[in-house]
């Protein structure tokens, strides 16, 4: 049995994420991502869900004016043979030769079933002109709210893109306010900080991420541990933090209030010093 | 004879990046504005710390109560593990 078409989730934009049509939902809890398979939000789902019904019985409960040319047929022609050749394949027609007239008349039953419904199920196809019309002028319609909506969710996700630009340039203008010119190291993309608890950190930015960029190293640079602390970063009253911002908390932290801000920290690659014997200067 | 005047700063940071309150540490209502601001945000839970930037290496503090003497007062979120 031929497996049934899967339906399209996305067919709708959704007035929740206002994602436009065709692509799938945004998570909105400040990560970034999208929704995960052909999950969406309620709404749209709902809304999909409205627009297939409607569109169901548009399909089959929309009047008719065009009566089908079968249905005339059925209606006034009658059941004589010489109407069967004409749509009887090959083993039909032999068939029907070698019967009575009993069965031609159950092979006529049947043709009048059949052709039933496939009126009752192509109804829709004959539109008079002004029906044609007007399913035209819905058509154009549902193009142009499309269109409008994927505009506008196209123009404010610019406008976020944006705002979202002049963010991290004041966070990072704050970030290099704070931190002092030797402890910037812009060839490696981090900043190496001595905490206040006398260890060395650095904080590492090539990543673009505030998770499990802080690392404590030793005097050789060797790795002694990665901790995974930062400032919450986005909360659903006031959104997300620019990543710049996060490694502000994270330099005040260390220098400052290192064995506080540490305490939240979960660790990773916990290491031993590999060049014990080696001295420094 | 030109009088410079001090303006110090409180930085609170959020998600336009941060939003920064000037104030002359003589000038009473500047002051009132920015330990509102500063309360405001102590009790959404925001940790405050108290910074030198200028002296070459940068020195600081925690702090929990406003000081209108502070020269740079930086304010981020609540830390958490990640």
């Amino acid at each position: 049995m031929p497996r049934r078409p899967r339906a399209n989730v996305w067919e709708l934009p959704c007035r929740k994420c206002e994602v436009p049509v065709g692509e799938p939902c945004r998570d909105l809890r400040g990560n970034n991502r999208l929704l995960y398979g052909r999950r969406t939000h309620r709404e749209r789902a709902q809304d999909i869900k409205a627009m297939r019904e409607a569109r169901k019985n548009v399909a089959i409960y929309q009047p008719l004016e065009v009566t089908p040319v079968w249905d005339n047929w059925i209606n006034t022609g009658t059941a004589t043979t010489i109407t069967y050749p004409v749509r009887q394949n090959d083993v039909w027609h032999q068939w029907t030769g070698t019967t009575t007239g009993t069965f031609t008349t159950t092979a006529y039953t049947t043709q009048t079933i059949t052709w039933q419904n496939w009126n009752e199920w192509h109804r829709p196809v004959m539109r008079s002109a002004e029906e044609e019309q007007a399913h035209q002028d819905m058509l154009q319609a549902r193009r142009e709210a499309a269109a409008r909506e994927e505009l506008a969710y196209r123009q404010r996700e610019q406008q976020r893109q944006e705002q979202r630009a002049v963010a991290n340039a004041r966070a990072m203008d704050l970030l290099t306010m704070l931190v002092a010119p030797g402890e910037r190291v812009d060839d490696l993309d981090m900043i190496q900080l001595v905490g206040s608890d006398g260890q060395l950190y650095r904080v590492e930015m090539h990543r673009q991420t505030v998770h499990g960029n802080v690392v404590r190293v030793d005097e050789h640079g060797c790795i002694l541990g990665r901790a995974c602390v930062a400032p919450a970063m986005w909360d659903r009253e006031h959104g997300a933090l620019p990543t710049a911002d996060g490694w502000v908390g994270q330099y005040l932290g260390l220098k400052f209030d290192a064995e506080e801000f540490l305490r939240q920290a979960n660790w990773s690659q916990i290491r031993q010093c590999t060049e014990r014997t080696l001295r420094v200067a | 004879m030109t009088e410079t005047i001090e303006r110090n700063m409180l930085s609170i940071t959020d998600a336009g990046g941060d939003t920064r309150i000037m104030w002359d540490p003589r000038n009473k209502d500047e002051v009132a504005a920015a330990k509102a601001a500063f309360d405001a945000a102590k009790a959404k839970g925001m940790l405050a710390y108290s910074v030198d930037a200028d002296s070459g290496d940068s020195t600081g503090e925690v702090i929990r109560d406003f000081d209108k003497k502070a020269g740079k007062i930086i304010m981020v979120r609540q830390t958490v593990g990640g």
